[in-house]
């Protein structure tokens, strides 16, 4: 439903051109509904502002923090992941990113995802599902700026392997920080070179950096084979 | 004289075509270097807070200069 005059002229017998006075109640809580359904849609659906820089896709940020002693499993992530917006212009991105803690900042064992909008930072996700990661591994005092550096080239396109994208995490924990990107197919090798090559490009990493690809279903049996032998403590 | 006036006042009425914006997107992918975008981290625009932003511990009340503007 695209707004509240095509619910009226769903729903009523056309004759609400006229002057009728005061709606009757059940139209009136159809209006105030309505108003609400499109709040939700508003959020949902972010667009550029004027004269804005357009983005290519939108995109929505998410945190995540383990909380000790909860048990970890499928549902817990999904409650403890929260959404902090989303944007459509890289003056959106911006405005969002500025009024975040830098991920060098942040303390314990926490994460930022920054994912196309309507992919959920889980392994579970549609569009996750065959994917898989690169995954780099950072020493202390390095997270703030590679992050910065893998999400310009992420919503700036530098990748040029179409659709294949789905986001980009860092993820903050005791001895080290970890930055990874995630694509839709694992098995495309063409793809996942790009994507390490541009990386290696982008953020002007010291040569002897590790870089590894994990499948997301070799993710899955990890965590399960480990959860299964420690009965379900810490996170993923 | 009446209808030729009145018709140029349609022609001007037709809708617009939208679908042909959106044909231009599908054909050139909107790419922006990092430089580009470091620069428009400093316009004003970039630097309002967001309408929608929750109260967490990790959301800032002022905003804070991206890592590469803060370093140089």
């Amino acid at each position: 439903m695209n707004n509240k005059f095509d619910a009226l002229k769903d729903d009523d017998s056309g004759d609400h051109e006229q002057d009728q006075g005061s709606p009757k109640d059940s139209e009136k809580e159809k209006i105030e509904d309505d108003d609400k359904e499109q709040i939700i849609i508003k959020k949902k659906m972010v667009v550029p502002g004027a004269g804005e820089h357009p983005l290519q896709y939108n995109y929505t940020f998410w945190y995540s923090r383990r909380t000790p002693g909860r048990p970890a499993s499928t549902q817990s992530y999904e409650q403890n992941i929260k959404q902090i917006g989303s944007f459509a212009s890289v003056e959106q991105f911006w405005r969002f990113y500025s009024h975040m803690i830098r991920p060098g900042d942040l303390t314990g064992h926490s994460d930022f995802h920054l994912f196309k909008e309507g992919i959920k930072p889980m392994w579970e996700d549609d569009a996750n599902k065959m994917g898989g990661k690169w995954i780099i591994r950072l020493r202390k005092g390095l997270a703030s700026r590679c992050w910065e550096n893998l999400i310009l080239a992420m919503l700036g396109e530098q990748f040029m392997v179409g659709e294949e994208i789905c986001g980009a995490v860092v993820s903050v924990r005791f001895q080290e920080d970890i930055i990874s990107i995630w694509n839709k197919t694992a098995s495309d090798q063409a793809t996942t070179a790009r994507i390490r090559d541009t990386l290696r490009r982008v953020l002007n990493l010291p040569p002897n950096t590790i870089m590894e690809y994990k499948t997301h279903t070799d993710s899955i049996k990890a965590w399960e084979d480990f959860h299964g032998l420690v009965n379900a403590s810490g996170g993923r | 004289m009446e209808v030729s006036r009145k018709r140029l006042f349609l022609k001007h009425l037709e809708p617009a075509r939208p679908l042909r914006r959106h044909a231009q997107l599908d054909v050139a992918r909107i790419s922006y270097t990092r430089g580009f975008l470091i620069d428009l981290a400093s316009s004003p625009e970039a630097k309002k807070r967001p309408e929608h932003l929750p109260e967490h511990p990790i959301v800032l009340t002022e905003a804070v200069r991206c890592v590469q503007v803060q370093d140089f």
